[in-house]
């Protein structure tokens, strides 16, 4: 993990648990051994909200909560059916409107920093679905959101800093998941 | 023999509609009309979009540098081709069987539909060209054939033989014969048929295996088919994954896989 991301996570912990774009530190804690890198010690406590998962309806419907939700209901609940049906539709959407997905964004409404956010809380979701099931299709598709440029949150918009962790934490696991399936 | 032949073809120099072709008027059947997808600029941005450099690697071998097979790999469709004695390599070819030749920019323009509603007792084999529409399939007849890189209906979607040696699922390497639906490869199935990772030395030598095994079991099931041997069974709705495209470091991943799943097999062999 490069100094600067640890630096940022070090820096904002306080604010990083209660972010509610973040059950970020949740990951940590699941994945051991980053907490140890960052000399923090993890929170045991997930956030007792009981939220229900509902059902898909549209991509241009979502926002970072509706995928933020998702994401502790996965940690809770683990892959459930619901849960699996909901990353399979939003993976079939991105891998089938690749090329379309920022203008499709303006055609929803969605502002820029409500893109960014939503699509560093899908690439979350699906780096979190992974290392719940191994399912690799999870994995190449965050891959491919990693290579959208406009989806790189940057650290100089105060507003969207949660979001800057969020995407270098995420980019650090797949980097880091991908060198230990190169090793094995 | 009633029923009549329509092809699907994804570009008038595709050898494996060429070799499809062929052999299914060797074994007698005669080829009503070959329905080939132009190539045009428009065409080229579209798949660019989605295969990215891919397309450009597909464009000179499929089209350029046409007897680009592995090295010292028997298993691929130009040994086939020379095997057979198949010599058509341009569909245009097939005009002289009686064959008629449609260029279309769309396999579901309505000129397709309007050509394949005038013929009667037919069925369609597909041999590329991209999604057939709803309006296409209803006026296909029988249905549209396909032959997919995978076992259906676990393993839908695209770059199925890499995905299988990306998920140590070697054994479940095969294609399979099925008719098209409008959802992608749920349509009901013919023949599955494995195919074993024997003799291949890389990547390309896995799909040109899987390339010459698509041509010889798709006549060979449509003749079965045909004959009435072979009755299309109904897909399991219970798996939902689908496989998309592989990111090129899942790509470089599934090369290192592939290798040391050779050199384990070659160090089990000569054990």
């Amino acid at each position: 993990m490069n100094n600067k991301l640890k630096r940022s996570i070090i820096d904002n912990y306080g604010t990083l648990i209660v972010s509610d774009e973040l059950p970020l530190l949740i990951l940590l804690y699941k994945k051991g051994d980053i907490s140890i890198e960052l000399s923090i010690k993890p929170p045991n406590i997930i956030n007792n909200k009981n939220i229900t998962i509902g059902s898909y309806f549209k991509f241009g419907f979502l926002n970072y909560q509706t995928i933020s939700n998702l994401r502790e209901n996965l940690l809770k609940k683990g892959p459930i059916e619901e849960i699996q049906d909901w990353c399979i539709k939003i993976m079939r959407y991105i891998e089938i409107r690749y090329s379309d997905l920022r203008k499709n964004e303006n055609d929803y409404g969605r502002t820029k920093l409500e893109s960014i956010k939503l699509y560093n809380q899908i690439l979350a979701l699906f780096i979190e679905y992974f290392i719940e099931t191994n399912d690799l299709i999870f994995l190449n598709t965050s891959l491919k959101i990693i290579d959208l440029k406009w989806v790189h949150p940057k650290p100089r918009f105060q507003a969207i800093n949660d979001t800057y962790i969020l995407f270098e934490l995420n980019r650090y696991f797949v980097n880091k998941f991908l060198k230990r399936m190169e090793n094995d | 023999m009633t029923k009549s032949v329509v092809v699907f073809c994804p570009n008038q120099y595709s050898l494996y509609t060429c070799s499809i072709c062929e052999l299914l008027l060797k074994k007698g059947y005669s080829i009503e009309l070959i329905i080939v997808k132009r190539l045009t600029v428009k065409r080229f941005i579209e798949e660019y979009k989605r295969d990215g450099k891919k397309l450009l690697t597909k464009i000179w071998n499929k089209l350029i540098y046409r007897n680009n097979t592995s090295k010292n790999f028997s298993e691929n469709i130009q040994s086939f081709r020379q095997k057979n004695n198949l010599n058509v390599k341009n569909v245009k070819g097939f005009t002289k069987n009686g064959s008629k030749i449609l260029f279309c920019n769309s396999l579901n323009d309505i000129i397709v539909e309007t050509a394949l509603s005038q013929i009667h007792d037919k069925f369609v084999v597909f041999t590329g060209g991209g999604i057939i529409r709803k309006n296409i399939l209803d006026v296909s007849g029988d249905g549209v054939l396909n032959c997919h890189m995978g076992i259906l209906p676990k393993f839908r979607g695209m770059d199925i033989p890499s995905w299988c040696i990306l998920e140590d699922k070697i054994n479940q390497l095969g294609i399979t014969i099925h008719f098209m639906d409008p959802v992608i490869d749920t349509g009901s199935i013919l023949r599955t048929i494995p195919i074993k990772l024997n003799g291949v030395e890389n990547i390309k030598s896995l799909y040109d295996k899987f390339e010459k095994n698509m041509v010889e079991y798709m006549v060979d099931t449509i003749e079965k088919y045909v004959l009435g041997y072979i009755i299309p069974t109904q897909q399991s709705k219970n798996y939902k994954r689908q496989y998309f495209i592989l990111h090129n470091r899942l790509v470089k991943l599934t090369k290192i896989k592939l290798n040391n799943t050779i050199s384990n097999q070659q160090i089990y062999s000569s054990k």
